[in-house]
């Protein structure tokens, strides 16, 4: 029979984590029941409080990785596009028990909260307990966190305790563009997903961020792109949106499969970003 | 070993953690008001309380409620409020085949206990989750609007 | 309205709010077992061997040589095997069943039968297809004449999809054998069909199968014929293992090998002269059967009757086939094939209205049907037809016509468009099939309590005939509903009605209990037992002929005006429903709260069909085959709808009603591509009307 693992502490979660390696992680459920996973063992973090904390320190904003969907829409702390985001998810019933941690962790191509979370450069906390049974954490910057679909670079002693979003990151710019392509209003896996933030001061764009989800094997930023047309006046990005276009034609690779086709999916992801540089015109 | 409360009954369940909660509700309690539509989270027919909050049970595993109160529509049908909802479902026409009905009825309820006063909006944002083949959902819309007009101080 | 249309609380309203009603999936009798079936994994191919893995004690496996009948599933024909012999002919095609009692253990079980193949080739659908299981061709009026000396000709095909019922419950049935005689409860909307095919397959008498419907959750014709399927396979399962068993599907295999909406391909052409007027119109229809012929033929009939719709055209050939596909078999969904030729119909009608320069209103209005012209099949529209009056009021609740004209031309990134679409339903079962299969017969009770029973084969499947018909009854007598006593039907105990299909429950079986209960008035007999009887009484018709295709295909007609307003975002090719509009003539509703679920319901599945509900076929394998994957509306997918009935009662029916189940799904995705249409400036000629392929357009 399945051992139930049911720790009071975040501590003896760790602790049950580094004698079980294989169990598997119960925060919401969601994506483990729908998926149906099985293993010998399962750690019921979903009522650990210490990990449902939202706050704040001067660097960043703190979010605890078993906080839940509904309880972050409602948290003022939290920023308004990962608020939205984070509405468009699902249904009701499961912003009720998904956690945000459960979302990076699961690492699917159309995991919503993802690119938005791409876009704040968040950092991932990955807790274990060390050989003199110290709490150790390890911050891990999100790109690299997620390694591929369902892929992770959590260690098997290790649980994801917190994610990190700089200040500097969730302050809000010009302009925020978010649009969630899917095939109903509610209950709608990601065609794609699209994210952006601009922000223009003197004329002058100070700060661009594009990032994508549903579009790949996992979110695409290229800030390499981005820094291109960082500093040069607004009015001269306009002149260039049909090159910032191209080198997005170029990078964005996706495919065809049960909800939508990648030409479809291409040309949306394009046509937003082209309407989102106009915008602040 | 997990213990809960059921339709505000302290119960116990000492199988398999992994199990879903709407299978030892269905089988264990026999309480058969929570139907299996899809087995993914998807409709909504599978829809309790949990903690107040609308939840779906096939992709709840019984061992994550230890000390938590589960509500099912058995446990909710001798309130004053479903009576409200009894009745404003019929004179709506909200009920035809009856399968996602129960669903419906959590979800209104778990709508009306955090927003007395829902608008249109609301209550089409709050069975969103919950999906009907039969009614097209205008219907459902009306009858959850109606008892939120006339339950005066139940909600 | 009548003083019968006044809604009521509805018979079963309050065990299905309370959670009471009890579906077949929450029925358990003692000793009871499961079955889960091992289906094909191949589109077309022959079974080589099958190797089972070590079972415990208390399981065992049920396959053809366990049937003690015929391996045939009779519905029209029996072509198709209860459990594949030795051919598989699409993915999900029965081959044995596991049964057992642990659910858990039966999957592991099932999941670990190793069944080796051997390929043989395949085809996919209508283009790729080599043979027709059913062909019919009729004609009238002069056409190849028409063509000859045509001024011009326009051709257009369509194609329209699948769609799936997507019952909130899914299918399934317990099998109970013991003493001789088998009995079967179901979710299920023929007990009658179930029980035909249950006694072929056992080969059993009449009094060895009972066949008893449980609560319904759905069935919109998905349960016409599949019930008779799984009541088979448990039929035989209960009688080998001595003990009820117990087969419900799960989502996923319900929406794979369930029969759903044939997908289409209709050809029209139109020859006009040199007014531009219609002289004569060819059509083609092919739809995609899958791998057996089941219903097939009837839709077959329905689609090619349906293809001039509410118009008179003076000269028309209508050809038809059912191909075969190593695909899912396809079968009955609300429509039953009318909703792919009035998809056709009405975009052909619009498209050659903008070809000469018409408006799609003003075009089509020429050739409206009036009362006394005669239908496609050369029968005659007997009845009063309301179309002009049903116009003029769509027009003042939607204002089609001004919106129309705004929206002919626009820029910008949100466009606008409105659709209208005119069409009707032949109400009953097609042809001659009342007369010569169903021979209808209800039977109604008084026991000496006077309290009173209705007894038909009719199942609520949440379309409300419980209420209806003890409305209808009630109304009758003088008396209150509550003193109507009405169950789900056993076979043991009620007549043989019919199937509910075929919007023929009100009309044709309500007729039936209002001649009862008008009979039962007048020789009532107060603390006296009394069983009243009534047969069908075919009505004064032009007889119909299945060789010559011609005569009246049904006794009258059901009609509806749908308009529907969007707006296309063209940057995502997204499209938002601002108003949806309808007005019906249903000749008298029953129950209004009623009529207005079957209007709203039938709408949004209309809607679906039109938008979002895809559902590929690829080399055989279904691509959306969950409820993730299969997308219907959700509550935020749609708006609210606006919807009138005008009176027009028939005498043929109880209090004036007509045929109402399916025509509220018949005419609204073509109303809803002509505002797509419009806001595009594209012809469309296809649904659904997706994201991706709108992109394509614009």
């Amino acid at each position: 029979m399945v051992k139930s693992l049911k720790p009071s502490t975040l501590e003896e979660a760790l602790k049950m984590k580094t004698d079980n390696p294989d169990a598997i992680i119960y925060a919401g459920g969601s994506d483990l029941m729908v998926a149906k996973k099985v293993s010998q063992e399962i750690l019921f973090i979903n009522q650990l409080v210490e990990l449902k904390e939202v706050c704040e320190d001067e660097e960043f904003l703190i979010i605890g990785a078993s906080s839940i969907y509904f309880d972050l829409i409602e948290n003022p702390l939290i920023p308004e596009l990962l608020k939205q985001v984070l509405k468009d998810i699902a249904s009701p019933a499961i912003r009720n028990v998904a956690t945000i941690g459960g979302n990076i962790c699961n690492a699917s191509p159309a995991g919503d909260s993802l690119p938005a979370l791409y876009l704040f450069d968040a950092k991932i906390i990955a807790t274990s307990l060390d050989d003199n049974n110290q709490i150790s954490e390890r911050m891990i910057p999100i790109e690299n966190f997620i390694l591929g679909i369902r892929k992770i670079d959590l260690r098997p002693n290790e649980i994801v305790t917190k994610i990190l979003l700089p200040k500097d990151k969730i302050s809000v710019t010009t302009k925020m563009g978010y649009k969630k392509v899917g095939a109903r209003k509610s209950q709608a896996i990601s065609k794609l997903l699209f994210v952006a933030a601009m922000n223009i001061e003197n004329d002058k764009v100070t700060d661009l961020r594009i990032a994508y989800g549903s579009v790949g094997i996992t979110t695409l930023r290229r800030k390499d792109i981005e820094s291109h047309y960082i500093g040069i006046k607004y009015n001269e990005l306009l002149t260039k949106i049909p090159e910032i276009i191209e080198e997005y034609r170029e990078c964005l690779h996706p495919i065809d499969d049960q909800r939508s086709t990648a030409v479809y999916r291409k040309k949306v992801c394009l046509n937003l970003l082209e309407d989102f540089l106009n915008e602040c015109k | 070993m997990v213990e809960f409360s059921l339709n505000n009954e302290k119960v116990k369940y000492s199988g398999d953690p992994s199990k879903r909660l709407l299978d030892v509700l269905r089988e264990k309690f026999l309480l058969t008001g929570v139907k299996e539509g899809c087995g993914e989270g998807e409709c909504g027919a599978c829809s309790v309380l949990i903690n107040g909050r609308l939840t779906n049970s096939c992709i709840t595993a019984i061992g994550s409620l230890e000390g938590t109160s589960v509500i099912t529509v058995e446990g909710f049908k001798n309130t004053k409020q479903y009576q409200l909802l009894e009745e404003t479902f019929a004179k709506a026409g909200a009920v035809q085949c009856g399968f996602c009905t129960p669903g419906m009825i959590m979800a209104a309820q778990a709508l009306l206990l955090s927003n007395a006063k829902p608008t249109q909006e609301d209550i089409r944002e709050a069975i969103s989750g919950n999906i009907c083949r039969c009614t097209g959902y205008n219907m459902i819309i009306d009858a959850i609007k109606m008892a939120a007009e006339q339950g005066e101080g139940l909600w | 309205m009548s003083k019968i249309s006044q809604s009521i609380t509805k018979k079963d309203h309050v065990e299905k709010m309370s959670g009471d009603a009890k579906y077949v999936a929450d029925l358990t009798f003692p000793n009871m077992l499961f079955g889960k079936m091992v289906r094909s994994t191949k589109a077309h191919a022959n079974i080589i061997k099958i190797e089972l893995p070590d079972m415990q004690d208390g399981y065992g496996v049920v396959d053809y040589k366990d049937i003690p009948g015929n391996n045939g599933l009779k519905v029209i024909k029996s072509e198709q095997p209860i459990f594949a012999e030795h051919e598989v002919r699409f993915i999900g095609e029965s081959i044995l069943m596991i049964v057992g009692s642990d659910y858990e253990q039966l999957k592991k079980y099932a999941a670990s039968v190793i069944i080796e193949y051997e390929d043989l080739p395949g085809v996919y659908s209508i283009d790729e297809s080599l043979e027709s299981c059913v062909e019919y061709q009729y004609e009238h009026g002069v056409v190849d004449e028409a063509f000859k000396n045509a001024t011009d000709i326009i051709e257009e095909t369509f194609y329209t999809g699948y769609q799936e019922q997507l019952y909130l419950e899914t299918q399934g049935a317990i099998g109970i054998y013991q003493d001789n005689k088998v009995t079967v409860i179901g979710s299920l909307q023929c007990p009658y069909y179930v029980k035909d095919a249950v006694m072929y397959a056992m080969g059993l008498e009449k009094d060895q199968v009972q066949i008893i419907q449980s609560t319904t959750g759905g069935g919109f014709g998905g349960k016409e014929d599949y019930p008779s399927m799984i009541g088979c396979q448990v039929a035989v399962a209960s009688k080998k293992f001595n003990c009820p068993v117990k087969l419900i599907l799960d989502r996923r295999e319900d929406i794979v090998v369930t029969p759903k909406r044939h997908p289409a391909k209709l050809t029209y052409k139109a020859a006009l002269d040199k007014n531009n007027r219609i002289t004569a119109i060819d059509v083609d229809i092919r739809l995609d059967g899958g791998a057996y012929e089941g219903l097939s033929s009837v839709v077959l009939q329905r689609s090619l009757i349906a293809v001039t719709g509410v118009y008179k055209i003076a000269g028309l050939r209508a050809s038809g086939k059912v191909m075969v596909t190593n695909t899912v078999p396809n079968g009955a969904f609300r429509g039953f094939g009318a909703p792919q030729s009035f998809f056709a119909l009405e975009m052909m009608m619009s498209h050659i209205a903008k070809k000469i320069g018409m408006r799609p209103l003003d075009f089509k209005m020429q050739y409206f049907v009036k009362q006394g012209d005669m239908t496609a099949t050369r029968g005659e529209f007997q009845y009063p037809i309301v179309l002009p009056k049903m116009l003029e009021r769509a027009e003042q609740l939607s204002d089609y016509s001004k919106k129309y004209l705004k929206y002919e031309s626009q820029s910008g990134r949100f466009r606008k468009g409105i659709g209208m679409s005119l069409f009707l339903h032949g109400c009953g079962f097609t042809g001659s099939g009342e007369k010569d299969f169903i021979r209808s017969i209800v039977q109604l009770v008084k026991y000496e309590d006077d309290s009173i029973e209705i007894l038909v084969s009719n199942t609520d499947m949440g379309q409300g005939v419980k209420t209806t018909f003890s409305k209808i009854v009630a109304q009758v007598l003088e008396i209150a509903v509550d003193q109507i006593i009405i169950t789900n039907p056993d076979t043991d105990r009620v007549p043989n009605s019919g199937p509910t299909v075929a919007s023929r429950s009100i009309m044709v079986v309500g007729k039936l209990l209002e001649r009862a209960a008008k009979r039962l008035k007048e020789e009532y007999k107060s603390g006296k037992y009394q069983m009243i009887e009534e047969h069908y009484v075919h009505p004064d018709m032009i007889p119909w002929d299945i060789h010559l295709f011609t005569g009246d295909a049904y006794p009258t007609y059901s009609w509806g005006i749908n308009v529907v307003e969007v707006e296309v975002d063209t940057l995502v090719a997204e499209t938002k429903i601002l108003g949806v509009w309808a007005i019906y003539d249903v000749g008298n509703a029953i129950d209004e709260i009623i009529m207005k679920g079957q209007i709203e319901g039938g709408m949004l599945q209309g809607l679906g069909y039109a938008s979002c509900e895809k559902m590929e076929n690829i080399k055989g394998t279904i691509r959306q085959a969950s409820m993730t994957d299969y997308i219907i509306p959700t509550s935020k997918d749609t708006v609210p709808f606006v919807s009138e009935l005008v009176d027009n009662p028939y005498e043929g029916g109880p209090f004036g009603a007509k045929g109402a189940g399916e025509l509220t799904i018949i005419g609204i995705a073509p109303a809803y591509a002509l505002a797509v249409e419009e806001a595009v400036e594209h012809n469309i000629r296809f649904i659904p009307v997706t994201p991706e392929k709108l992109m394509e357009l614009l």
